[in-house]
């Protein structure tokens, strides 16, 4: 069989056999391996190598600084968000104060037109408790008891409290009321500004002429 | 066993039983890869070893590609390049193919660091001689397409088999018989007279 010698040598082929002869001459003759380095840079190498040791610090440094950074970042971050929190909360407490302000200054203003209406009307007169000779004469008893007695402090605050110095004052309006007391006036002020002006027209007072408005 | 064996034993017994006759034992491709391992380890006695096992290959391999005189150096340029890259190679028991590829591209660095050149024949000074017999003959054969060239020089100038040439080169059994086949064909038809 040709083929078979030709794919593993079984058998005979002349002519293949003269060929290969004929070429033996190229065969490689020296068979000496080159000259090679003595060692090898082999994985075992690798681990013990210095550089390698210098590299994994600098890698674990590099984690360690980026995990700072990141850490850094992100509390500065979050700081952020926490101050204008506290901003929108400061805000939110804020805007009733300068509502309170509104009120306070409406309530000098309240308080303005209180004033104008206490020179218009009357002035409440202060009811003061006046004792008689009599009843001074009681109490003076009363106290020297009380100075005898163990518990005089007790009945001097008793003492005190009989005492008849009471204020009677105008009840103060609410915030919300003097707005709206605010608000009512100047509504007035308009209406009477508006009659005013109808009544001027009505009684011919009117700046405009005359023949223009028979037109 | 594969879906492919178990088909082919069972149809073709006898084409089985000769391509397990002829493919290498599976426990070869073990023992390269402990040649290899044995060399990264850097034994000097296992690097003349894995040398002497590889270098026909490579010599074939270059000797079909660039000129006779330049076939040597680049064969020891191959181990050493090879001797150095060792620890990369992943699949330790495919060495010989890994070895073969850089041959080959080893071969085309050569045409791109040199011009190309033309070799002058032996029938100058050495008319009739056997040489130049063997001259003409291997200057047919590189005339050949490049499949065929490589397989024709590894069989017939470096004496290796089919079965060898297909385990060191990584070809298919098949495919290295086709080339044989084709190529001795060619080769035939191209000497002719002379062969005969």
């Amino acid at each position: 069989m040709k083929e078979d010698y030709l794919w593993d040598k079984s058998g005979n082929d002349p002519e293949i056999e003269k060929l290969e002869n004929a070429l033996k001459a190229f065969r490689q003759k020296d068979t000496t391996p080159p000259v090679v380095p003595a060692k090898t840079s082999t994985i075992e190498e690798k681990r013990n190598n210095p550089w390698g040791f210098f590299r994994l610090g600098f890698a674990s440094f590099a984690c360690f600084a980026l995990a700072i950074i990141s850490l850094g970042v992100f509390q500065f971050t979050q700081n952020e968000t926490q101050s204008i929190a506290k901003i929108d909360l400061k805000k939110s407490v804020i805007e009733p104060v300068t509502k309170k302000n509104d009120y306070i200054k409406q309530d000098t203003i309240s308080k303005e037109i209180f004033t104008e209406e206490k020179q218009n009307k009357p002035t409440v007169v202060k009811a003061t408790f006046k004792p008689t000779k009599k009843k001074k004469r009681k109490i003076i008893n009363r106290k020297k008891v009380a100075k005898k007695s163990t518990h005089k402090t007790a009945i001097r605050k008793k003492v005190k409290t009989n005492l008849p110095e009471q204020k009677v004052e105008i009840s103060e309006l609410t915030a919300e009321e003097k707005y709206a007391y605010n608000q009512l006036m100047k509504a007035l002020a308009i209406t009477s500004s508006k009659l005013k002006i109808v009544k001027d027209k009505v009684q011919g007072l009117d700046n405009k002429p005359v023949g223009k408005s028979l037109r | 066993m594969s879906e492919s064996g178990i088909i082919q034993n069972i149809f073709f017994p006898a084409r089985r039983k000769k391509q397990l006759a002829s493919s290498p034992a599976k426990e070869k491709p073990k023992e390269e890869a402990m040649l290899v391992e044995r060399v990264c380890a850097g034994d000097r006695s296992a690097f003349e070893e894995f040398y002497k096992k590889l270098s026909p290959m490579v010599h074939g391999i270059i000797l079909a590609r660039v000129p006779r005189d330049e076939v040597d150096d680049i064969v020891q340029e191959v181990f050493i390049t090879a001797y150095e890259k060792l620890n990369t190679l992943r699949d330790k028991n495919a060495v010989s193919p890994w070895i073969a590829r850089i041959a080959r591209n080893r071969a085309v660095e050569f045409y791109r660091r040199n011009k190309p050149t033309v070799e002058l024949s032996e029938n100058l000074s050495h008319n009739g001689n056997a040489k130049n017999e063997a001259n003409e003959i291997l200057d047919t054969i590189k005339e050949l397409p490049e499949a065929y060239r490589e397989t024709l020089i590894l069989r017939l100038v470096e004496g290796m088999t089919g079965p060898e040439i297909a385990e060191q080169t990584g070809l298919k059994h098949e495919s290295v018989r086709v080339n044989l086949h084709r190529g001795m064909k060619m080769l035939r038809k191209k000497l002719g007279i002379e062969v005969h």
